[in-house]
């Protein structure tokens, strides 16, 4: 009876251990202080089938960032869907147009993951809702 | 002729041996501690993840395949199972459960609420509460099983369970026995009390009047207790169940088998545009806007309602257009197995297609999740591209042959049952019922031709 009480308090500690702890190797890198990424969608508010990202990459004093590798995956707020993959490095005036396809209404998350001309890197989330056709 | 599998050289021996059980509790308990800490420390996002990926895409489709071409594979490799063993062995069982509630009445309930929270908490896209989904089961496994003498979760209260008890209906494997001669003689009775070695029957089933897969978990301790032998797990006509008058004339067994059927158009009926223009509108026009009680009205009205009233009033009709002074549950009784395989045919085509989709992203999950701990040997870029086993363009008329299939399997058991019960000329008795099954029919195909829209508010984690 001792222990099975003392392997339930040790299963016990260690979920509490895991539910409050991120693993360190899923840390994507945050966006640096001195980048600023934004996204619009084209047709604004997004709707199911083509669409453009339009993502825009400065300084932030508001320089353009022309040269960046973007690396893009849209993908809906559960399992199962194939995500949307997608890419660009041509980015005139730091403006990446980039042709996507919303596959199915609902919320979506577009994950951008950049290389900077000067190699650094990091990944940028932005949640969205597409509306159905 | 019915072909029995624990008697197949080595798979026989296998699945009889003292450990054969763990070949499927072993790798589902990794799973299951698999998807635990990657749900708990993982990424948030759901299709980056383990825990939702497996429950929600993996676990649901393979356990409905398996339901349908083999039997309930996943309670016979049930991980929650194994602290239950050792709650058993070190709790104070010896407690009945109460009388009040042996019966389906706690499954009908709790697989109510399970939905309810999967909608209302959005558990399909939430990695850290599927992971304390996973911890709950276990928990309430361990804790019921220390507690009482039977195997009450499984039996009255594991919503994963009473779902795979009612699809096992149309399965086709079944424990028999092999020679009933032998049952008659034998005075242990050792498949349900169980010997010196072996464990009983968890849910205590006597093998020699099983007629069902109802509450039969395939654990084969029956077979391994018998000390003749004499426990067969025998391939059938999936229909077999369903034509023969297999299940008791209760309530609680007929409400569950409609429930199971209308909360497979629910759940359909969830991923669609329509749920959320309903839920806005009653939003309005309601006293609460509150998304949980909303939620809770719909599915209480989708999953309890409507076969509370359909079934009930097809019944009624049946009886009345029979002339028989009986009472309602033994017309309900009559026909309600006939809904089994159109209720399967439906959870099938849901939960086939989110398998179809996605079965193959479990490879790129597995290459980042590696990559995450610094193994690089599968690959330094996951191959997100991979995910469906066929063309996006087959699914939909896939899913309709399986509920057209679903609802002429459903209408063939209706005619044997009414042919056995009213013979061959009362053809007008069973009207109602075939007016039930093509209504669910339509709805079906008209829920899966709709396009699909998921909304969740767990973007973000927990």
């Amino acid at each position: 009876m001792a222990h099975w009480r003392l392997l339930s308090i040790g299963l016990l500690l260690l979920l509490a251990l895991m539910a409050g702890c991120g693993r360190a190797g899923r840390q994507a890198a945050p966006p640096p202080a001195d980048v600023v990424l934004t996204l619009a969608v084209e047709p604004e508010p997004a709707r199911i089938g083509e669409a453009t990202l339009v993502l825009t990459l400065k300084t932030s004093d508001g320089r353009a960032i022309p040269d960046a590798k973007l690396d893009i995956r849209g993908d809906m707020a559960h399992a199962g869907m194939q995500p949307v993959l997608a890419a660009s490095d041509a980015g005139p005036d730091g403006v990446y147009r980039v042709p996507f396809r919303w596959t199915m209404a609902g919320d979506w998350f577009v994950i951008v993951q950049v290389q900077l001309p000067d190699g650094r890197r990091f990944e940028q989330r932005f949640d969205l809702r597409v509306a159905g056709s | 002729m019915p072909y029995d599998l624990l008697h197949v050289p080595v798979l026989g021996r296998f699945l009889r041996g003292r450990w054969g059980r763990l070949l499927g509790q072993g790798p589902l308990l990794a799973l299951a501690a698999l998807m635990v800490y990657d749900g708990l420390t993982g990424p948030p996002l759901a299709p980056y993840n383990f825990a939702t990926v497996l429950a929600w895409v993996h676990y649901r489709g393979l356990v409905i395949l398996a339901l349908v071409f083999g039997g309930n594979l996943f309670c016979w490799g049930c991980p929650f199972t194994l602290p239950r063993t050792l709650a058993r062995r070190f709790g104070r069982g010896g407690r009945r459960w109460p009388r009040l509630l042996r019966n389906k009445w706690p499954a009908i309930a709790v697989l109510f609420l399970f939905f309810w929270l999967y909608e209302w908490l959005d558990l399909w896209a939430s990695p850290w509460l599927t992971a304390w989904v996973v911890v709950a089961y276990f928990v309430a496994a361990g804790v019921l099983e220390a507690l009482f003498a039977e195997s009450p979760f499984c039996k009255y209260l594991c919503p994963l369970g009473s779902f795979n008890f009612a699809a096992a209906s149309i399965s086709p494997l079944q424990i028999t026995a092999r020679q009933a001669t032998v049952c008659r003689t034998c005075v242990g009775k050792e498949c349900v009390n169980g010997s010196a070695t072996v464990s009983g029957c968890g849910t205590e089933l006597f093998v020699p009047l099983l007629a069902s897969n109802r509450d039969c978990t395939f654990c084969l301790d029956c077979a391994r207790a018998c000390p003749y032998d004499n426990v067969a797990l025998t391939t059938r006509s999936p229909l077999r169940e369903l034509v023969a008058d297999a299940w008791p004339r209760r309530w609680d067994v007929s409400f569950l088998a409609l429930v199971f059927a209308f909360l497979g158009l629910s759940n359909a009926f969830g991923m669609t545009p329509p749920i959320y223009s309903l839920l806005t509108a009653l939003a309005v026009r309601l006293p609460w806007a509150d998304e949980a009680l909303l939620l809770l009205f719909v599915l209480a009205v989708l999953d309890l309602g409507l076969p509370a009233v359909l079934g009930l009033g097809a019944a009624a009709l049946s009886r009345h257009l029979a002339g028989r002074d009986e009472p309602l549950r033994v017309s309900l009784a009559r026909f309600v197995p006939a809904v089994m395989p159109l209720a399967v045919a439906i959870w099938l085509a849901h939960y086939g297609f989110h398998f179809a989709t996605a079965a193959l992203a479990v490879i790129p999950l597995t290459q980042q999740f590696l990559l995450d701990h610094g193994l690089t040997f599968a690959g330094l870029r996951p191959a997100w591209q991979l995910g469906p086993l066929v063309p996006m363009a087959w699914l939909l008329p896939i899913e309709l042959a399986i509920v057209l299939i679903g609802l002429l399997a459903s209408l063939y058991v209706l005619g044997e049952r009414n042919r056995r019960h009213f013979g061959e000329q009362a053809t007008t008795v069973m009207i109602p019922w075939v007016v039930l099954l093509v209504l669910m029919a339509v709805a079906a195909i008209l829920i899966f031709s709709l396009p699909m829209e998921m909304r969740g508010s767990a973007l973000g984690g927990h």
